[in-house]
């Protein structure tokens, strides 16, 4: 009696010949030089995959366009126009409003100022997890060249000596020509009152983030939310926009100027100076 | 009727003619995606992640899906002109960015892991760009050239064609001559640039939802290992 799982002898040549087919057909399609497979190198079956110039316009892009939050919209074209105002004003060692950057948002709105061949172009970056190109806030400024009151101690206090303490004497070194400028959100670590740490808040470094200068804590680049600048920069000519980074304690050290000077009601501030008619507007 | 030996003989021949011909299978298309030319190796691999991305079957924490046949594709380039070279860069982004289907599919290398336990984007690299000779072309160029031409895929210009499901990333400020450049398609999985966040400490920081194409040069991306790259089919 045939018990289950018991196989005949012609199964098993039923087996052996499929075994055999396979390695025909291996042979057939991939090892011989004509084979199915190597028939797919010949190039000229390809080019239905080639990208064909007469395709260009059949497809519209599906998806909407990156649009900015409103009011990092506004903020940008004014800082634009208060950027272009100053380079074609006459004053010099003046003072520009343009206007207070609202929180840029956790993984939100960048701007970035490189300057190259003379001139410094803008690039505004946000939409989903703030990485996307907005190609239509691309701005170019000729012969703007960025510059930061902060990279050394001389410069900041420098800088202090002559717009806050208004001394006699210091006729240049107060700024520092950079190359690349980034505004952006910085997620802090947690502030506490009396313990320390970072606020949450627009930060400004001069050198592309990366992992390795992410907690950088030298010159401009504060590992820290250090844009509380009041919605004002420098030129000293109109050709340098200087952005002032801000510290919470020294006057003036090499992140930059202490914030009190800088944007909020200490008498011999900024913002009080040029209320005051002591500093000059752009 | 065959005895006990013959079943077990058998059944040994069965298994032993199916593991050779996976092992032959496996062998043959391992040889053909290491001899193919790049426009083939190109074609393949963009069907088998169409392939991949239709067979993928998840239960639970487990993944399936049929294997991608993806190979890094060298290019070499040498001009005097600006905007060849310019061409040259935008034009390999586009195509690999067609390549890896529009960044339409999430996680394709895999799951996030546990409580977003990945800390590098997984990542492939497309190409590896060597510009032997030429004008020193800047990010700032670079992105403009990308809004300035039209793609060849869509009524669109290539960075919008790119930025319609995802982001690229220019990481370098130059792109001297004489260097050879990594051309990464990089997925939704997290970056290390945030990882040090408050939010990511407290284990609140939302996932990355895009994929993206990243530019750099072959120094840096051997140096700073920005993602965990994964190696193709045939283990080049």
């Amino acid at each position: 009696m045939k018990k289950s799982g018991d196989m005949t002898i012609g199964t098993l040549g039923m087996y052996v010949l499929l075994g055999l087919t396979v390695l025909v057909l291996v042979y057939i399609f991939v090892i011989q030089p004509e084979g199915g497979f190597n028939k797919v190198a010949d190039v000229e079956k390809l080019k239905k995959y080639l990208p064909n110039e007469s395709l260009i316009g059949a497809d519209k892009i599906e998806a909407t366009p990156t649009v900015l939050p409103a009011e990092h919209l506004l903020a940008i074209k004014s800082l634009k126009n208060a950027i272009n105002a100053t380079l074609q004003s006459s004053k010099k060692d003046c003072f520009t409003d343009y206007g207070q950057l609202p929180d840029l948002g956790h993984r939100g709105t960048s701007i970035e100022f490189r300057y190259e061949n003379g001139k410094t172009i803008m690039s505004v970056y946000g939409g989903v997890d703030g990485r996307k190109l907005i190609p239509e806030l691309t701005t170019e400024f000729n012969e703007m060249v960025p510059c930061v009151i902060a990279g050394s101690n001389d410069v900041t206090k420098g800088f202090f000596k002559k717009f806050i303490n208004k001394e006699e004497g210091v006729t240049s070194g107060y700024f520092s020509p950079t190359n690349y400028v980034r505004l952006f959100y910085w997620e802090g670590e947690g502030y506490t009152a009396g313990v320390g740490g970072c606020r949450n808040g627009n930060r400004i470094m001069t050198m592309p983030p990366s992992e390795e200068n992410w907690f950088y804590d030298q010159g401009p680049n504060k590992y820290c939310d250090n844009l509380e600048d009041g919605g004002r920069f420098f030129s000293p000519d109109n050709k340098h926009i200087c952005f002032m980074p801000t510290n919470w304690a020294d006057n003036a050290d090499e992140h930059g100027i202490d914030n009190d000077y800088i944007s909020s009601t200490e008498n011999k501030g900024i913002p009080n100076r040029i209320s005051r008619g002591e500093l000059t507007q752009c | 009727m065959l005895s006990k030996k013959g079943i077990a003989l058998s059944q040994l021949v069965i298994w032993l003619i199916i593991l050779v011909s996976f092992v032959m299978i496996a062998f043959t298309i391992e040889r053909f995606i290491s001899k193919a030319e790049p426009l083939e190796a190109e074609i393949i691999c963009r069907d088998s992640l169409a392939l991949k991305a239709k067979t993928k079957i998840e239960i639970g924490p487990v993944e399936g899906s049929t294997p991608s046949l993806c190979k890094t594709i060298d290019k070499k380039f040498s001009t005097t002109k600006r905007d060849e070279a310019l061409d040259w860069f935008a034009r390999s982004m586009e195509r690999c960015w067609w390549i890896w289907l529009e960044g339409r599919h999430s996680e394709i290398f895999g799951p996030r892991g546990l409580l977003g336990s990945d800390e590098k984007t997984k990542c492939f690299v497309c190409n590896t760009l060597t510009y032997n000779q030429g004008p020193t072309l800047t990010k700032s160029e670079l992105e403009q050239y990308l809004t300035s031409i039209k793609s060849r895929y869509k009524n669109a210009d290539v960075s919008s064609y790119i930025q319609e499901r995802g982001y690229f990333r220019l990481g370098e400020e130059n792109f001297p001559s004489d260097q050879v450049y990594a051309l990464i398609f990089a997925s939704n999985i997290d970056e290390g640039l945030w990882k040090s966040s408050f939010q990511k400490l407290l284990g609140v920081d939302a996932p990355y939802t895009q994929n993206g194409l990243w530019l750099m040069s072959m120094n840096e991306f051997d140096k700073t290992k920005p993602c965990y790259y994964q190696p193709d089919v045939a283990g080049q």
